[in-house]
């Protein structure tokens, strides 16, 4: 469960990057988040992260009370969370498992399960023959399901994915979306911000709309589908 | 999930770090090495200078006569009241004959000088080794209160000379331990910041993950400790070497005062090393890590 209750983020630079901001998703949901570049969706993730603290309002993330919660709570509250971003951020020198078992060996797993899990998560994103790859042999979408089958290993609770489509071909874009979906169906919070929105109508999902820091339009509160 | 099974990984990355990062660990570690080596060898040096002077200084300074017709075996008997007293290390009796023998050696050239004086014409004497030069003053104020003694000599401006020197000595070797100590904090900070730099990306996806701040930090703690230690390691064979064949060859030179033997500091001196090298190498990954965590 993600729920932000009027949340007013202001830079100490006096930008303000969201304004009176509410949107409530509850476990299970997909739902697209659409602004141009500016519209606040970056800050969106970055409170949602707990990178960056809210000015007013109340965050609450899985149980988390992000706007109480002391520092060294933040790596719990992450890993319930796994993030896919538009740059991918693949370690250059790991092979594609390595990139994999690496965030299975930062939250402390042993070698037993990662050896178990990691070849399962990568056979989920259809990556099995790639595993000895590095990413630099890969296209944009195989590094791309590379970080998402990274986001997935620790089984997090939701899976928060920063324009993951904004450095890959369309029907790349098409398939890891599709990919998403299916991730989806197996019980994960999917939150994908992105800003095309062409891409977005393709699925049936709900849908939520940035602009200037404030929502404008939300799909499921205007008869839309809510899954 | 347990701490245990951490621990391979948290050394292997820390080992990683060092061998992905040599050019910048090989000369850390020779500076540092530097650095540690001068601290050891002001340490060895202010040791002997001290040594020295314990050596000048502590024997024979204080001379105590005894009253004319103590009896020889009074004169014994006092001598183990004067090893009761807590500066006194050990005392050297100087019977009324053995004073008038040095005498006659020293006026042997004029040998009718002396000639007709009786046996027990000087008096007899206890020449008094202490323990510590700067606590005379209350030696002597106890050795003032016993009636045995008719007077008391001692050397106090040599003494104050000694004591001086010896003060310049420990001040000037804590300033260059305190400021070689800073220098290699300095230096080991800079590899870590180096070696964060270069791993930023794996920092800012561990912190993404969920990896906490300290299963972050220790590989960067474990480089520092490998870096010190090892830097102390080198300091410390080079030591060996510059003691047996610099320092002790400089101190024989001085022709009245025998060197401290390496072999009688050299366990005390690498155990004092490691653990200065591997405290460093830590405090100074410690220091530069602060700023990165900040994601």
């Amino acid at each position: 469960m993600i729920e932000f209750r009027h949340v007013v983020k202001t830079y100490p630079n006096g930008t303000k990057a969201l304004d009176d901001f509410s949107i409530t998703i509850g476990d299970g949901e997909f739902v697209f988040i659409e602004g141009s570049s500016g519209a606040g969706k970056s800050t969106l993730i970055k409170l949602l992260m707990c990178e960056e603290r809210a000015s007013e309002g109340e965050i609450y993330v899985n149980d988390f009370d992000l706007m109480r919660m002391p520092r060294r709570q933040i790596p719990r509250l992450r890993r319930t969370m796994g993030v896919v971003f538009q740059d991918f951020r693949l370690i250059e020198s790991m092979t594609v498992y390595e990139n994999v078992a690496f965030a299975m060996q930062v939250v402390g797993a042993s070698n037993r399960v990662i050896r178990r899990r990691v070849p399962y998560i990568l056979d989920l994103v259809a990556l099995t023959d790639k595993a000895r790859c590095r990413p630099i042999e890969l296209s944009g979408g195989e590094q791309q399901r590379v970080a998402l089958a990274r986001a997935l290993v620790n089984n997090p609770q939701a899976i928060i994915a920063d324009e993951p489509t904004g450095n890959i071909d369309p029907v790349m874009s098409f398939e890891i979306v599709e990919l998403l979906s299916a991730i989806n169906r197996q019980g994960t919070t999917v939150v994908m911000v992105t800003h095309e929105t062409e891409l977005a109508a393709k699925f049936d999902k709900r849908t939520v709309a940035i602009e200037n820091g404030r929502l404008v339009h939300d799909s499921s509160s205007m008869g839309g589908s809510g899954r | 999930m347990n701490t245990l099974s951490k621990i391979p990984y948290l050394l292997r990355e820390g080992l990683h770090n060092l061998w992905s990062n040599r050019l910048m660990s090989v000369s850390s570690i020779g500076v540092l090495g530097v650095c540690l080596l001068l601290i050891s060898n002001a340490v060895l040096i202010s040791n002997n200078i001290n040594g020295m002077i314990s050596q000048i200084g502590n024997e024979d300074a204080i001379v105590v006569y005894l009253q004319d017709g103590t009896s020889a075996e009074d004169a014994e008997a006092f001598g183990g009241e004067l090893l009761k007293i807590e500066n006194v290390e050990a005392v050297e009796y100087i019977s009324s004959k053995a004073a008038l023998d040095s005498w006659k050696e020293i006026l042997s050239e004029y040998p009718d000088i002396l000639e007709g004086i009786d046996e027990d014409f000087l008096p007899a004497s206890y020449s008094i080794t202490v323990i510590d030069l700067e606590k005379v003053d209350e030696t002597l104020k106890q050795l003032e209160s016993m009636e045995e003694i008719s007077s008391i000599r001692e050397m106090t401006e040599l003494r104050d000379q000694l004591i001086g020197i010896r003060r310049a000595v420990s001040a000037a070797l804590y300033g260059i331990v305190v400021v070689l100590f800073a220098v290699s904090l300095f230096i080991i900070a800079n590899t870590i910041k180096l070696a964060m730099y270069s791993r930023r990306k794996e920092i800012s996806i561990m912190k993404y993950v969920g990896g906490t701040d300290w299963f972050i930090r220790i590989p960067f703690v474990v480089e520092g400790f490998f870096i010190g230690l090892i830097a102390a390691l080198l300091a410390f064979f080079v030591q060996w070497y510059v003691y047996q064949y610099v320092i002790t060859q400089l101190v024989t030179s001085i022709n009245f005062v025998t060197p401290i033997a390496f072999g009688s500091f050299s366990g005390t001196l690498l155990l004092s090393l490691c653990a200065g090298g591997a405290l460093v190498g830590m405090a100074g990954s410690l220091v530069s890590i602060r700023k990165y965590l900040r994601v």
